[in-house]
């Protein structure tokens, strides 16, 4: 499988894990080293993961929210 | 069932009719409610929800449960500190999970992306002075994303007859999809037939197979 498809793959793996699937009430809110995630989308989770950490490590509120 | 309720944190991945479903030895327990069978990974409390090989680990964790029977799944990020905590959000469900996956035992979900070409570009917060005005076109942009007609008539003449259900979805301003219910034992000739498409000039991305999300909500 090519880098491409391989991207492709593993972002349609988490854009279903992430953003399908029946919602149960009084989901958890996700977190990242105890700055809550602002999830807006699949995009945001993946491209903001590594910031988040760099953004609290500079104290910086870098995009937060609640998953509900 | 020990692992469970010892685990700090227990995250809900999917609901089964069977607790067969569940097979043993793998990385998910069941955990019984009413009639039907949630599958959890428990993982220590201070795990946090968005570390990427918890993630990971789940995607694949879910990856197997399919490949062992149809089952409903759950939005990532249902967690629970307890056995009874994880029962009492499910019971109300129970009733509705139970006949989902009796009505769609034995299929399963592919997914055709479609980008759409030439849509309008997002309202602007600063453009509105009501936070309320805003949202709605908010909301009527990602709506607003079209396949062409006739390219979607091609795709449900094509697909359809192999679907035991489909639905259009608009993904956001850009995309929308097509999600079909299909057999599990039609999953490569639905590929097959979806690839024909690629003959035509619009592009998708096809996916699947996964458990019941779209058609894992209320029946």
């Amino acid at each position: 499988m090519s880098d491409r498809s391989e991207e492709l793959s593993l972002l349609e793996t988490l854009d279903h894990l992430l953003d399908r699937g029946v919602v149960i009430a009084g989901e958890a809110t996700i977190s990242i080293g105890g700055v809550d995630l602002l999830y807006l989308g699949l995009n945001v989770v993946l491209a903001n993961i590594d910031t988040l950490m760099r953004g609290r490590d500079m104290r910086l509120g870098v995009g937060t929210k609640k998953v509900e | 069932m020990d692992d469970a309720s010892q685990a700090a944190k227990l995250i809900a991945i999917g609901i089964h009719g069977q607790l067969s479903d569940i097979p043993d030895g793998g990385e998910a327990t069941a955990v019984g409610v009413g009639n039907v069978f949630v599958s959890v990974l428990g993982v220590p409390h201070e795990q946090p929800l968005a570390d990427r090989e918890l993630l990971l680990r789940v995607a694949g964790i879910r990856r197997q449960l399919l490949e062992s029977a149809t089952f409903i799944g759950i939005r990532y990020g249902a967690a629970f500190s307890s056995v009874e905590e994880l029962k009492s959000r499910f019971i109300g469900r129970v009733a509705n999970a139970a006949e989902i996956l009796r009505m769609r035992r034995g299929c399963v979900e592919m997914t055709m992306k479609f980008p759409v070409g030439g849509a309008a570009a997002p309202p602007d917060r600063h453009d509105f002075s009501s936070g309320g005005d805003y949202l709605r076109a908010l909301q009527f942009h990602r709506k607003a994303a079209k396949l062409d007609p006739e390219f979607s008539t091609l795709v449900e003449q094509r697909l359809a007859p192999l679907a035991v259900e489909f639905r259009w979805r608009p993904r956001d301003a850009s995309s929308v999809e097509l999600v079909a219910l299909i057999l599990r034992g039609e999953t490569d000739r639905f590929r097959a037939a979806a690839e024909t498409l690629r003959d035509s000039r619009q592009a998708f991305l096809l996916s699947g197979p996964w458990p019941l999300e779209v058609f894992g909500e209320a029946v």
